[in-house]
């Protein structure tokens, strides 16, 4: 079994995929021979030729647009937007029409439609290459959201995404890209899209999160006290989230913090915590907590860190929760 | 060094039936048949009543907002016309009924949508088209993307997309015109130039010329008809289509008309447009001149049209009655018709027809869930 | 649909044709009344924010009023022209006509509240699930475990008297002023599920005979054990002088400890087995030994009893029986409970023994316990005496001249004025309250 970082194993899935299924079709700026400005459809371009793998003008709701109209005729179309900040040029065709379409035709015309995006900040970039925007999707009907931050997850999580047969934005953290190698099988398998991981078990207080924060809080569980055993979700899939994982954890823990990079205000937080508020209201022995980012935009890189979420802040919240 | 000339071009107006009724034999030769002239008059008449009944109901409260399609019904059966139905796609807005019709779609529906009921966007099978949509000017990239699909399919089918002066201002005609060229797409952009955006005069909505020559900077075909006149339609439809066939990518065709209607029923046009304006145009109506043609070819006359006309009342009410009997739509369909399968807690929704949790898991009061008035 | 609609075909409402529109002017009438009009003829024009526009006739139809004149404004949604066929209302009901079609409307009843009353026997082997969490955390709001964190309480610790063993505010009040009923909180465990709350036990289930459709009566045999136990029925009413004495025993205790019994054995403990504790634990003293006698006709006299054999009358699919306990002076209140619980069940299977249906001194019936308060109860004869308990009930419990609200258990004392006087009969009656008042005296059995 191959080590693979994320940008391989999002290239194998991407590979996989349009070998076994003619109608899978890649758009974007840069995805050809240039191989995607991540490198992430490196190879494509020659293996399946200009017609499957398309460099297109500089247009986002263009290529999105376009893409939609490939989905509503039967192709699968996995058109790229190079950088999360140039999905608003997007949005009017992601939410009013590939969100949109099964319910305004009854079905009729539907839009099979996958949109990968890198997103999330920590690669030094300037502004709109940091950005977290899941939540504007996630409250968009019609529309799924997901993001994996590892290797084995991604691959699975794509070929799904591809195979789903409702519009599906794909995040993918950038800054994880290369940063982190596990074992990914070369055969084909799936992840169902709303599914969460339970990342690590414990019994004492439950973290949830998705994308690259799951790494600090990784890093925050290796610092915690040897007595305290801490239960660790990764969401994986933004919307639909598994709330049956999370509200199984919560009763059984009775603590709950919740890590997003993304702004606090109505970032997903707000929803997750809400939710927990309801299912778990007697089970709880704390509020629930949420270790986000705040709510300014993302600084240019010198002060990126002081933004990013951190183990230590995301430890202080666990602290915290625990001796309520 | 001296200058050279880096590009010219020129675009062509063409006109072969006239408001008055002159043909121009030589252009207008083989391009419709008499047979198929009566059938679109037929087809022009049943929707121009349609179309006043519809404001009729729109007026005594039956049905919701309505746009006219009045004066502009020649554009739409001239072009559909050169089309195959079930094979070529047409992508809309909302002005050319008369188009969807030949294509396939099936009257009422068209009422159904405007009476509040998405089951009139569901389009049947075997028919291709889109739905209409609301966001204008952004469904021209859709063309672009399922004629990129036929092409790369091999099918030979082109994608007709029809839109108004106005959509032209909107960024994502620009990229629907720019991505179905460098995609050669077998796209045909049949641009409805009605003089009116609501009550924005073309004059106002852009400072070009024609809307004709913003297709050269895309590099594409692009040509300049009298809207009114099926002829002249069909003859730059016929050229599109076999471009479009052969793989030499999209073409643009400006067809001149003009809206008689208002905007919408929410709409009174007299608030802004010139009287003697309307008048003219009413002159230049497709229905005067054609029926000129057909009479002029004797095979037509008073007693066939008031024939026609009585049917086209008797068609016009069935399908009003067809469009008022249906059912009234499913509640369960809000949150069906969401993805291919509706999500746990959409299903707990549409259940429980609550958001407010306590009401979805009533045990955790001790009461009934009949006891808290479950849906229905 | 643009607007009202209205449930009468005869009345046009105006409609909104501009995109809510309020309102608008009439600017003239188009026909007059009298005139016959087609669907689609304009009626009538008028004037709105946005446009001067025909109102065209939804129908054919002959107009029979029109309503307004030039000049007047006239709201969307009211009556407009009335067709011939119809009457039509003033203007000031007409908001009667104009009926908005409109999904289904929420219910706004809202069922009793069904908590468990602690029936004093509970159906025999029901699924009372659950009374409190499987791994010994405790369930409580946030506000609660924040009382008992400032109470220097381990809630954990604290029964809870909740929905589904909730640790109420209640508890946590008790339990700091050292009145309520505590437990070792058990080792945690993983909780499957959310906690599931009792259940009320449903009421026993009664041979309904519906009157067939189209017959005005419906006969029912008489016979069998029906008729038997009709005619012991008959019996005792003709010989025994009935009187009886009522009361209510206020169990908010009892049931605080019969919780943390049922909590600690794992088995159901219900309000029953603590009456028949009182009952044997007052009939087995001197001064109420009349009470646990019997009758004894052939030899004209009356037998007092040192045991007590206490008859449990028992709801069953075939009526009234009555299982004995023997010797239930010498049982505790668990033992009670197991004892009523086994013997309840083979009645009602009938695997009952005839001995066991024999022998009683005394009776004790809940019968009367899924409704009612008082009753006038029936003498299990020969016996002299029978206690009868209705349903616990929340109630007004005053002492020393300060009120609560407590759980009342109402009891009716029957016996027989041949050989009880009424001064013994509420006496030991207020007996039996005081016990059930004070309940850990009961939980060693009345004779050792």
């Amino acid at each position: 079994m191959a080590t693979l970082n994320l940008v391989q194993a999002i290239n194998l899935a991407l590979q996989q995929e349009m070998a076994k299924d003619d109608r899978v079709i890649i758009l974007g700026e840069d995805v050809g021979p240039n191989g995607g400005v991540f490198r992430v459809t490196e190879g494509l371009h020659a293996q399946f030729g200009d017609n499957r793998v398309i460099d297109t003008p500089l247009a986002e709701s263009g290529i999105i647009g376009t893409a939609i109209g490939m989905a509503m005729n039967g192709l699968r179309p996995v058109p790229e937007i190079q950088f999360e900040g140039f999905l608003g040029p997007a949005y009017d065709q992601i939410v009013n029409h590939a969100a949109r379409s099964r319910s305004r035709s009854r079905g009729a015309i539907t839009v099979p439609l996958t949109i990968r995006v890198p997103v999330g900040g920590g690669i030094h970039a300037p502004e709109l290459h940091s950005d977290s925007p899941e939540a504007i999707y996630a409250h968009s009907p019609g529309i799924k959201v997901v993001m994996p931050t590892t290797p084995y997850d991604a691959k699975g999580l794509l070929i799904s995404a591809i195979r789903d047969p409702d519009p599906v934005i794909f995040f993918e953290p950038k800054r994880v890209y290369r940063s982190f190698r596990e074992e990914v099988p070369e055969d084909e398998y799936t992840i169902p899209i709303g599914e969460a991981k339970v990342v690590s078990e414990g019994d004492d207080l439950t973290v949830v999160t998705w994308g690259a924060s799951l790494f600090q809080c990784i890093e925050a569980l290796d610092n915690a006290p040897d007595d305290v055993s801490i239960e660790l979700i990764d969401l994986r899939t933004v919307d639909p989230f598994d709330m049956e994982t999370i509200a199984a954890s919560v009763e059984k823990t009775g603590r709950c913090v919740v890590v997003h990079e993304a702004a606090m205000t109505c970032g997903l937080g707000a929803e997750i915590s809400s939710r927990v508020q309801e299912r778990c209201f007697l089970n709880l022995l704390a509020p629930v907590q949420r270790v986000t980012g705040f709510d300014t935009l993302m600084p240019y890189y010198k002060l990126e860190n002081e933004y990013l979420v951190n183990a230590k802040r995301v430890g202080m919240a666990i602290k915290e929760t625990l001796a309520y | 060094m001296p200058k050279t000339t880096a590009y010219t071009a020129t675009i062509e107006y063409v006109s072969i039936l006239d408001e008055k009724g002159n043909f121009d034999e030589k252009l207008g030769k083989g391009l419709i048949t008499d047979e198929q002239a009566l059938d679109l008059y037929e087809r022009m008449t049943v929707c121009r009543q349609l179309d006043e009944f519809a404001f009729k109901l729109q007026r005594s409260g039956r049905m919701g907002t309505y746009p006219q399609n009045k004066g502009q019904e020649a554009a739409a059966v001239g072009t559909a016309l050169a089309l195959n139905p079930g094979k070529d796609w047409v992508v809309p807005s909302y002005r050319e009924n008369a188009a969807l019709f030949m294509m396939g779609l099936p009257m009422h529906y068209v009422l159904q949508y405007w009476m509040g009921d998405e089951r009139g966007s569901q389009i049947p099978e075997g028919v291709k088209m889109t739905p209409l949509s609301v966001p204008i000017g952004t469904h021209m990239l859709h063309a672009a993307g399922i004629g990129y699909a036929e092409k790369i399919r091999g099918t030979k089918n082109v994608v007709a997309t029809y839109f108004g002066d106005g959509a032209t201002s909107e960024g994502d005609f620009h990229e629907a015109m720019n991505f179905a060229s460098v995609l050669k797409s077998p796209v045909i952009f049949i641009n409805q130039n009605n003089s009116w955006a609501i009550s924005v005069p073309r004059a106002k909505q852009m400072a070009s010329e024609t809307v004709a020559q913003k297709a050269l900077a895309y590099g594409m075909p692009t040509v300049r008809v009298d809207g009114n006149d099926i002829f002249a339609v069909k003859y730059a439809m016929d050229e599109a289509v076999k471009r479009a066939r052969a793989g030499e990518g999209p073409s643009f065709i400006e067809a001149v008309t003009y809206r008689l209607g208002d905007h919408t029923t929410a709409d009174d046009a007299r608030r802004y447009r010139d009287p003697a304006e309307v008048e003219a145009w009413i002159a230049r109506d497709p229905l005067i001149r054609t029926r000129k043609y057909l009479e002029a070819k004797k095979i037509w006359d008073q007693s066939k049209d008031d024939t026609l006309q009585e049917r086209a009342k008797t068609i016009v009410k069935e399908v009003v009655a067809t469009a008022e009997g249906v059912s009234k739509p499913e509640v369960d369909s809000i949150f069906n018709a969401m993805y291919a399968e509706p999500h746990k807690e959409l299903v707990t929704q549409r259940e429980t027809m609550r958001t407010s949790s306590l009401g979805k898991n009533p045990e955790q009061v001790g009461l009934k869930s009949e006891a808290l008035g479950t849906r229905h | 649909m643009a607007g009202k609609v209205s449930s009468d075909p005869n009345i046009f409402l105006l409609p909104d044709i501009g995109e809510g529109l309020q309102e608008a002017e009439l600017v003239k009438w188009l026909v007059s009344v009298g005139d016959t009009v087609e669907e689609g003829q304009d009626m009538a024009e008028v004037e709105t924010d946005k446009a001067l526009a025909e109102i065209p006739s939804p129908r054919n139809g002959v107009i029979k009023e029109l309503r307004g004149s030039a000049g007047d404004k006239i709201q969307v949604g009211d009556p407009f022209v009335i067709y011939e066929g119809g009457s039509a209302p003033a203007n000031a009901d007409s908001k009667q006509d104009a009926e908005l079609v409109d999904p289904q409307p929420p219910s706004d009843d809202v069922a009793a509240d069904e908590k468990d009353q602690g029936t004093v026997v509970g159906k025999v082997g029901d699924d009372l699930v659950g009374a409190s969490s499987a791994d010994g955390k405790a369930l409580a709001t946030p506000a609660v475990r924040r009382m008992a964190r400032d109470a220097g309480l381990d809630i954990n610790t604290v029964v809870g008297t909740g929905l589904g063993g909730r640790v109420t505010k209640k508890d946590i009040e008790n339990a700091a002023a050292g009145k309520g009923a505590s437990k070792k909180p058990a080792a945690p465990a993983r909780r499957e599920t959310t906690p599931v709350y009792d259940t009320p036990a449903p009421a026993p289930k009664r041979e309904v005979m519906p009157i067939p459709a189209g017959q005005e009566t419906v006969a029912i045999p008489f016979r069998g054990v029906r008729r038997k136990i009709a005619e012991r029925l008959r019996h005792s009413v003709n010989n025994a002088v009935h009187f009886t004495v009522m009361d209510e025993a206020d169990i908010t205790e009892l049931n605080i400890l019969r919780k943390k019994l049922s909590a600690a054995s794992g088995e159901k403990v219900s309000p029953l087995p603590f009456v028949a504790s009182a009952i044997c634990n007052v009939m087995s003293r001197d001064e109420f030994r009349a009470l646990n006698a019997t009758v004894d006709d052939a030899n004209e006299q009356i037998v007092q009893h040192r045991a007590v054999h206490l008859g449990i009358a028992a709801d069953t699919d075939s009526g009234l029986m009555v299982p004995v306990i023997k010797d239930c002076d010498g049982l505790g209140v668990l033992e009670i409970g197991r004892e009523v619980a086994r013997v309840a069940r083979a009645a009602r299977d009938r695997s009952i023994g005839r001995d066991e249906l024999m022998g009683s001194t005394f009776t004790l019936s809940n019968v009367g316990s899924h409704a009612g308060r008082f009753a006038t109860p029936i003498i299990n004869y020969p016996e002299v005496g029978i206690l009868a308990a209705g349903r616990g009930r929340e109630g007004m419990v005053v002492k020393n001249g300060m009120f609560r609200v407590g759980m009342l258990l109402p009891l009716s004392l029957a016996c027989d004025h041949r050989v009880v006087d009424g001064a013994t009969a509420a006496l030991a009656l207020a007996e039996i309250i005081k016990l059930l008042e004070n309940p850990e005296s009961l939980l060693a059995p009345a004779r050792s």
